[in-house]
Order: structure tokens, then sequence, then C-alpha cells
């Protein structure tokens, strides 16, 4: 099992890189944490190291602005997120296998491969979130976790809406050193005591992590015990948990549904 | 292609082949504290410092830390002479073969703990130290000697 590499570049600008990514074999490398289990040759290897992406910052617009090639441990460790939501980051990137890993894997490795296990892609989604490619621009990350792009493009940045939220993030794995067979991340807005936009997203399927956009809707009448239990028939209908080798999409539901109680009645209480 | 380094404070270069990963470039050029256990980034035994920072040397290509710098097991061995003797007094290894990539990330720890990025507690270490598996020990006397040299309650 290897990644074979013919030639590795790394360009100056964005637009050389842009160019270089759409001759035939060409890839984007991030921290090659996941590229480098596959067994394929790469033609032509781009290294967005030399382009500043990896700056994490506060926009003016009220954005948190993180650079594609980020590495999952600057994000852990950056003061802007140790106090945004809680520290809800930080607790998740924590969870994602070791600390020598998240050295190396970068922002945009995790986002633009779309893995259903991925424990980032469902804790951001249940935060307002929008992720920004050079060409295709800037899209919400639920669109682009749905469709994809059409064409090879390069992430640039992730943004995070930065705002009052409360939330909370839980995982079900075989043991702690497994992926997420299931996972469920809550978010909502806090405005002068009061609760707004709950944002309620499901990942490890086994599919990619989705918002349940009619529990959403329920839980904008009213937070009590019965729009709770409403909202959670609602994620049984709308979203679709699948088979794989570690578990039925019947278990998984199951352990969902417990799992999303408990996140609501944390993010509400 | 051609590499150049900084390695435990010395300036090297290297010929590479762009497919090749640091654990290989080290080992082949000496620094055999970096050991290759698992090879898919998930056993700790190649951890290094790139640039200050722990990673899988098994998983970062060679050509992407062209102009960084490295710290290996070898670099930072004496600085930790406190830790080994913490390591010795409670008998806890026993091949050895994990201690290098453990070593750093202690060294790593400490300095992250002292600076109070990292709270000194036991279940923050612990967590932290999830990626550097032990094959012999049952990790009992290695988590000794580590939460005495780190001062962890
Ligand atoms: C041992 C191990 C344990 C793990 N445990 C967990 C876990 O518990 N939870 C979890 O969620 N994940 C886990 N992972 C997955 C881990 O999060 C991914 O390996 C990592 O996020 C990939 O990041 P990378 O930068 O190394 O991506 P790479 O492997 O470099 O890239 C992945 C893909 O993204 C593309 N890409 C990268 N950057 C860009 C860009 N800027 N623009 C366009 N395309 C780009 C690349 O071309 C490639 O196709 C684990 C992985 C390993 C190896
Ligand atoms: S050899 Fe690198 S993590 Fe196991
Ligand atoms: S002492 Fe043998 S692997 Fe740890």
């Amino acid at each position: 099992m290897s990644l074979r590499i013919k030639e590795y570049v790394r360009p100056k600008t964005l637009e050389e890189a842009y160019s270089l990514l759409q001759k035939e074999g060409a890839e984007i490398l991030g921290g090659t944490t996941y590229a480098r289990l596959s067994s394929r040759e790469i033609q032509l290897a781009i290294d967005l190291q030399d382009l500043g992406l990896d700056e994490i910052k506060e926009e003016e617009n009220g954005w948190i602005s993180i650079g594609s090639m980020a590495r999952l441990s600057d994000l852990e460790f950056h003061p802007l997120l140790k106090d945004f939501a809680g520290g809800f980051l930080p607790y998740v990137l924590s969870r994602i296998w070791s600390l020598q890993l998240r050295g190396v894997a970068t922002v945009g490795g995790t986002v633009v491969p779309r893995w259903g296990f991925s424990d980032f892609l469902t804790a951001v989604l249940a935060l307002e979130t929008e992720v920004e490619f050079y060409k295709s621009g800037r899209m919400k990350l639920e669109d682009f976790l749905e469709k994809g792009l059409k064409e090879k493009d390069i992430m640039t940045r992730l943004l995070i809406k930065k705002e009052e939220r409360r939330a909370v993030f839980k995982y079900m794995r075989n043991s702690e050193y497994d992926f997420s067979i299931v996972n469920v991340a809550v978010s909502v807005k806090v405005e002068d005591g009061k609760l707004y936009d709950c944002r309620i997203a499901v990942g490890a399927r086994p599919g990619v992590a989705k918002l349940a956009t009619k529990a959403m809707e329920i839980l904008k009448e009213s937070y009590d015990d019965e729009h709770v239990e409403m909202a959670l028939h609602a994620v049984e209908d709308e979203i679709n948990f699948g088979d794989d080798f570690r578990w039925s999409g019947e278990y998984r539901k199951s352990v969902a549904l417990v799992l999303l109680k408990r996140a609501l009645g944390e993010v509400i209480s | 292609m051609k590499i150049r380094v900084k390695i435990n404070g010395q300036d090297r270069s290297f010929e590479i082949d762009p497919s090749e990963y640091l654990l290989d470039t080290l080992r082949k050029n000496g620094y055999m504290s970096v050991k290759r256990g698992c090879d898919t980034g998930s056993c700790g035994a190649c951890t290094v410092l790139l640039d200050g920072r722990p990673v899988i040397s098994c998983s970062v290509l060679s050509a992407s830390v062209d102009g960084h710098e490295i710290t290996t097991a070898e670099g930072i061995a004496n600085q930790m002479k406190e830790y080994m003797h913490a390591l010795a007094s409670e008998g806890a290894d026993q091949c050895g073969f994990c201690q290098p990539g453990l070593l750093v990330m202690i060294y790593y720890l400490k300095k992250m703990i002292d600076k109070g990025l990292i709270e000194r507690d036991k279940e923050t270490v612990r967590r932290y130290l999830i990626g550097n598996l032990c094959r012999c020990s049952g990790y009992l006397p290695q988590e000794r000697a580590i939460f005495r040299f780190l001062g962890v309650d």
C-alpha cells in the first residue's frame, strides 16, 4: 500500500496553483495523512504551504476565518476558538485521534473529501459555517456537503460565524481508537437569555453529515419537552441511516436519537 | 529532488524521492530513534517535532519539510534526563521501542503545560498521549513516571 508521487511542486500564487491543478493527474496535498493510505500515483502533487493559507483570524464582519492549510492542532490551541461556544471546537478536535495526527492533518484535507465518518464536519455543520474555494467562491457548508463541486478547485478558507452559541457534540464508537459510528452536534444561539436558531447535524450515518432541517423548523416554535419529542420524530423521518461493516442503520438510528435527546437537553437547559 | 532542513539544530540536505516520507528520510540518515510501528498514523512511534509541534513522521512527505526544522529524540535526550530517571525508577519500559516517540511527546507536553496551554491533570495528559501505543508495558508504570515528571497529581 503506497501513494506514489511523480512530481512535487510548491506554487507561489493561488492562480499558479489553480492552473497546475487543471492538469491531468494533478492533486492538492493537504497533510497527506489520509491520502497516503491509498495505493495510487499522483502525477503532480501541489503543496499549498507557500500561499499563506494557514491563517486563523477574526474578520471585521463577525466571521472566524480559517485558512485551508491550518493544521487541526492550530485550531485546537487557537485563542479565538478556545473562547468560542464554550470551547466546543477544541473539544471535538481533541477527539480526532492523536495530537501528532492533528499536527499534520489540515482543515482543507478534512473538509474537501466530505468523509462520512468525520467528527469535524458534523461539528462545524452545527454552527453557521461557509466554505470558500478559489474559483467556485463562497458557499454554505451544507450546500457543499450535499452537492460537492462541479470542477477541480482549491479550498481557500472555512468561515464560521462568530456569534453567542451554546454547542454540544456527542459520538459513539466501538472504542476510543475507532472512528465514530454515529455522531451528532447541536447548537443554539443565545440572545438576552433567549434561545434561537437551533442547528442539528447528524454524521457518520454512515453518509456525510447532514442538517435535520425539519427538526430545526419545529424547534423554532418552542424548546419545550413536547417540541423536543416532535423534533426527534422528525429526525427519524428525515435522516437516512445506513448499514456498514460496523453497525446496522437501525442501530445507528436508535443511538443517534438518544445522543440527540441528550445534546438537546444540554443546550436547552 | 533535494531538500534542506535543520535537524536537532544542524543544517542538513538530502536527496529524496518525491514519494518519500520523513520517517524514511530520517532513518536512512542515521536518526534511528524514529521508529516505524504501524506506518498508518496510529502508533506514535515515529513522532518528531516539526517546527516545534509533534507530528507523525510516517505521514509527513519529506518534500514538504524543505526549509523547516525537525527535532528528534536524539536532539532532546540531554534535556530529558530527569524523565529517563523517572522511567527507570518505575521500571516503566520493556523493549523500549515506543519510548523515543513518547519522549518527544512528553517534552512537548511539558512545554505546553508550563505555558498554561494544556491543563496539568491526569485525564488531560492521558488524552494527549492516546496516540502513543506501547505493546509491552501495560502503560501503568509509564504513566506513573510521566505523572511524576510532569508534576501531575
Ligand atoms: C490513524 C487515523 C485516525 C483518524 N481518526 C479520526 C477520527 O477519530 N475522527 C475523524 O473525524 N477523522 C479521523 N481521521 C481522519 C483524519 O481526520 C484525516 O486523515 C485528515 O483530516 C485528513 O487531512 P489531511 O490534511 O491529511 O488530508 P489529505 O490526506 O492530505 O487530503 C485529503 C484530500 O483532500 C484534498 N485536499 C486537501 N486540501 C485541499 C484544498 N485546500 N483544496 C482542495 N482539495 C484539498 C486532497 O487532494 C485529498 O484528496 C483519522 C485518520 C487517521 C490516519
Ligand atoms: S509509524 Fe507513524 S504513527 Fe505508527
Ligand atoms: S516498552 Fe515495548 S513497546 Fe513500549
